[in-house]
C-alpha cells in the first residue's frame, strides 16, 4: 500500500515537472522562435517585393534612355533654330547683309528681354498633359521683342522680309506694315516680332 | 457454505486509477513537450533560413540600387529636357511667314488697283488700303483676296471715289488664316 502511494506521488511530481517544462519551452523557446520566424518572413517578403520593383526599374532603363535621347534630339533641333544671347551683334550684321544695296534699314529697336515661361496648365494652346517641371536655374530661353524699319522698292523689301524670316535664327515675325511712300514708288516696311534666345 | 472469490478484482483500486490518469496526463504532456521542442527547433531553423534569404535579397538590392540611381538620374534629365521641349514648342507655334503672304496679296491686285498700305497685325488682323479705278476693281480685288491661301476672311470697310484724282480709295479688313506659312 505504501509503495503504491509513493508511485502516485512520483507520477504527480513527474506530471508537474512535465507541465512546467512545457510551459517553459512554449514561453521561452517556441513563442520567440515563432515570432522571429514570422518577422523574418515578413521582412523577406517586403525585401523581395522591393527587389522585384527595382528589377522592373532596371529593365526600364533602356526605354528611359531611348526617351531621353529622343527628347535630346527634339531640344537640339529646337535650339538650333534659336539665337544665342551673345549673337546680337552678329544678327545686326546679318540683317544689314540681307538688306543689301536695295534696302535701307532705318531703325532697329530691341525691347526688354523676358524669360520664356511654360504655358500654364489649362491655358489656351497648352496641352492637358502633366506640367513639365520648371528648371531650377530659371528658364533657359528668353524672348526679346524687336522692331525694324526699312525702306526700298516693294520687290526688294519683300525678298528682304523673306530672307529675314528664314535666315535670322530665333527671329519670329509677328506683324508687318507696308506703307507706300507718297510721291515715289518706294515703300516703308515696319517689321515687329520676337527674337527667341538661348539665355 | 462459504464462497471465496479467487479471481482478481475487475475494478481497479483508487490508487491504480489515479496512477493510470496521471500516466495518461504525463504521456500527453510529454508528447506536447516533444512537439513543442520540435516546433521550436523547426521555427528557429526556418527563421535562420529566412534571415539568410533576406541577407541575399539585401545584397541584390544594394546591387540594384546603383541601377535605380542611374534610372532616377535619367528620369530627371528627361524631365528637364521635356520642360525645355515644352518651351521650344511655343517658339514653333509662333512661326508664321509673312513675306509669302504679302507677296500673294500684292499679286492678287487686279490691273488698275494699287495697294498703298498693308498691315498684317499680330492679332491676325489684315488691313489693305489702296486705290482703284472703280468700285468694280475693288470688288474684284476682294474676291481674289478671298481665294488667297492664308487669308481667312476679307471684307470691304470703305470704298469711296475721291474728288481730286477721281480714283476710288478703298479700305479692306480681314483676317489671316492657318495657311500663312
Amino acid at each position: 500500500m505504501k509503495g503504491r502511494m509513493a508511485s502516485v506521488a512520483m507520477l504527480r511530481l513527474l506530471v508537474g515537472a512535465l507541465a512546467l517544462s512545457l510551459a517553459l519551452v512554449v514561453g521561452l523557446l517556441l513563442r520567440p522562435a515563432w515570432q522571429a520566424r514570422g518577422e523574418a518572413l515578413a521582412k523577406l517578403a517586403a525585401g523581395e517585393k522591393e527587389l522585384a520593383d527595382m528589377r522592373q526599374i532596371t529593365a526600364a532603363i533602356p526605354a528611359t534612355r531611348a526617351r531621353l535621347e529622343a527628347q535630346r534630339l527634339v531640344v537640339q533641333a529646337g535650339e538650333s533654330g534659336l539665337a544665342k544671347a551673345s549673337d546680337d551683334t552678329q544678327i545686326i550684321r546679318l540683317i544689314e547683309e540681307l538688306a543689301g544695296p536695295d534696302v535701307s534699314v532705318t531703325t532697329l529697336l530691341a525691347g526688354e528681354r523676358v524669360p520664356l515661361q511654360a504655358p500654364q496648365r489649362g491655358a489656351k494652346g497648352g496641352s492637358g498633359s502633366a506640367q513639365p517641371e520648371a528648371e531650377p536655374g530659371g528658364s533657359p530661353y528668353g524672348k526679346l521683342s524687336f522692331r525694324m524699319e526699312a525702306v526700298g522698292m516693294q520687290e526688294a523689301l519683300e525678298s528682304f522680309l523673306g530672307a529675314l524670316e528664314g535666315a535670322v535664327p530665333g527671329l519670329r515675325v509677328e506683324a508687318v506694315q507696308w506703307d507706300s511712300t507718297p510721291g515715289t514708288e518706294g515703300w516703308h516696311l515696319v517689321v515687329s516680332g520676337s527674337l527667341y534666345l538661348i539665355q | 457454505m462459504t464462497r471465496i472469490n479467487l479471481l482478481r478484482p475487475r475494478l481497479p483500486s483508487r490508487q491504480s486509477a489515479q496512477r493510470l490518469r496521471l500516466a495518461g496526463v504525463g504521456a500527453a504532456l510529454g508528447l506536447a513537450l516533444l512537439l513543442s521542442l520540435s516546433a521550436s527547433l523547426w521555427a528557429g531553423a526556418a527563421g535562420r533560413l529566412a534571415a539568410g534569404a533576406l541577407a541575399r535579397v539585401e545584397e541584390q538590392r544594394a546591387r540594384e540600387a546603383r541601377h535605380v540611381a542611374e534610372w532616377q538620374a535619367l528620369k530627371a534629365e528627361t524631365r528637364a529636357l521635356e520642360a525645355r521641349a515644352a518651351l521650344l514648342a511655343q517658339v514653333e507655334r509662333a512661326a508664321v511667314r509673312f513675306a509669302p503672304l504679302s507677296g500673294r496679296i500684292w499679286a492678287a491686285a487686279p490691273p488698275g488697283c494699287s495697294v498703298k498700305q498693308l498691315i498684317l497685325a499680330p492679332t491676325g488682323e489684315l488691313i489693305v488700303k489702296g486705290e482703284a479705278e472703280s468700285h468694280r476693281e475693288v470688288a474684284d480685288f476682294v474676291d481674289r483676296l478671298r481665294t488667297v491661301p492664308g487669308v481667312e476672311r476679307m471684307e470691304v470697310e470703305a470704298s469711296s471715289r475721291t474728288t481730286g484724282s477721281g480714283r476710288v480709295a478703298f479700305s479692306l479688313r480681314g483676317a489671316m488664316g492657318g495657311g500663312a506659312q
